[in-house]
């Protein structure tokens, strides 16, 4: 999956805004929004709070868990223990990266954000690879991986998918006389 | 939006249920190594919502804010329903032989693999691709060499790759083959809302009846 393809899933997570102009009720497919009064927070997905915001018709409040200090305690939790720590949202990194490219002068401190959000993450990456590794070299047949966000899973799960087909396909071509795959000419 | 059931029930889904139906069959089809159940009822009933809602905005005010927030939506849906087309059609290509023969040999009870317009892509693909072969290649060979056999040539899909899954369903005693002979078999316990990497032929009941979600 492109990681465009695991934003456009993150972006249909709910986010507060400040709407300038009044709108009522909108009836979508997917369920209603609104109605909007200036002045008056209200939530509705990502995509359309980007938008709004390119527009200049709101501004975004940031969610809770977008606070310097909560994220120096999750990227010190994360640096410390050798397993995944539960994350605020299943789309962090998706979330950071839209609200501070589109809405950064509405979050407080939003450069030292970005870099605890980046630490974090390579940590968490760093960590996912070196599980891969084993997975790989263990010859392992079943892993869970609970507190691992869609991002993350993409970033590592296509090579890593192709790489065990790949020693699949050698490994059972090792043993002569197995029903396998391979063509017949 | 009435989608109907196997058993002739009819299941009531609300729009946001579809929706995220379609958003499921999206995902398991990209991720699922071979070509998955086809589910007509959730592009009938999309592509039902998306004329409605197209046929009202022509009515309304244009430049109105409400207006492009609905269009907006609809290209949102637009871009995963086409998607998903998109991605079965690749595997109709890349497993034709495969797909054809799983479909004729298909008993009369079972749901099929292709929509009514995709068996006949399909077919005309593999007789498109029979005559290019023949008039490339085939018909300058020596006259006992002009047959290939699409079946064995083309390669079927891995049954055997990993993927990525996220439970819906508590399924309990999968059981998980071993890797290498020293390794014995074991059962594990799919909790609700836990994520795994495993085997696709182990999960891919799971992933037909829903239990499960590939990601």
């Amino acid at each position: 999956m492109e990681p465009a393809e695991v934003e456009f899933l993150a972006e249909k997570e709910l986010v507060t805004i400040v709407p300038n102009f009044s709108l009522d009720r909108i009836h979508l497919i997917g369920g209603d929004l609104g109605p909007f009064n200036p002045g008056l927070p209200v939530e509705v997905p990502v995509w359309l709070a980007i938008n709004l915001k390119q527009r200049q018709k709101c501004r975004l409040i940031p969610p809770e868990w977008m606070d310097v200090g909560r994220l120096e305690e999750i990227r010190d939790q994360e640096r410390k223990e050798d397993t995944f720590t539960p994350m605020p949202s299943p789309y962090y990194m998706e979330l950071t990266n839209l609200l501070l490219n589109y809405a950064s002068d509405n979050i407080p401190r939003a450069d030292e954000i970005r870099t605890l959000v980046k630490d974090t993450w390579d940590t968490r990456v760093a960590k996912l690879r070196l599980s891969a590794d084993s997975f790989v070299r263990q010859q392992e047949a079943h892993a869970k991986l609970d507190n691992l966000t869609l991002m993350e899973i993409n970033t590592t799960g296509t090579f890593l998918t192709q790489a065990l087909d790949h020693m699949y396909k050698l490994r059972t071509n090792l043993q002569p006389g197995e029903s396998s795959q391979s063509q017949d000419f | 939006a009435a989608m109907a059931d196997g058993e002739d029930e009819e299941l009531v889904l609300s729009p946001a249920q579809l929706l995220l139906s379609l958003e499921q069959a999206w995902l398991n089809e990209k991720f699922a190594p071979e070509l998955l159940e086809s589910k007509p009822e959730i592009i009938e009933c999309v592509v039902e919502q998306l004329d409605h809602m197209e046929a009202n905005l022509k009515r309304a005010k244009r430049g109105d804010l409400k207006v492009s927030v609905h269009h907006m939506e609809i290209e949102r849906i637009r871009y995963v329903l086409s998607s998903y087309l998109r991605c079965r059609l690749v595997k109709i290509e890349k497993f034709f032989p495969h797909i054809l023969e799983k479909e004729k040999s298909r008993a009369d009870g079972e749901p099929s693999i292709l929509s009514p317009e995709e068996f006949a892509f399909a077919k005309e693909y593999m007789a498109n691709t029979e005559t290019h072969l023949k008039n490339v290649a085939l018909k300058h060979m020596p006259p006992n060499l002009q047959k290939v056999s699409l079946l064995k040539s083309v390669p079927k899909p891995n049954l055997d790759s990993f993927v990525f899954l996220r439970v819906l369903e508590r399924q309990e005693n999968i059981l998980v083959e071993p890797e290498t002979d020293e390794q014995r078999e074991y059962a594990i316990t799919l909790e609700e809302g836990s994520q795994h990497l495993i085997r696709y032929k182990t999960v891919a009941p799971l992933v037909a009846s829903g239990a499960v979600q590939l990601i």
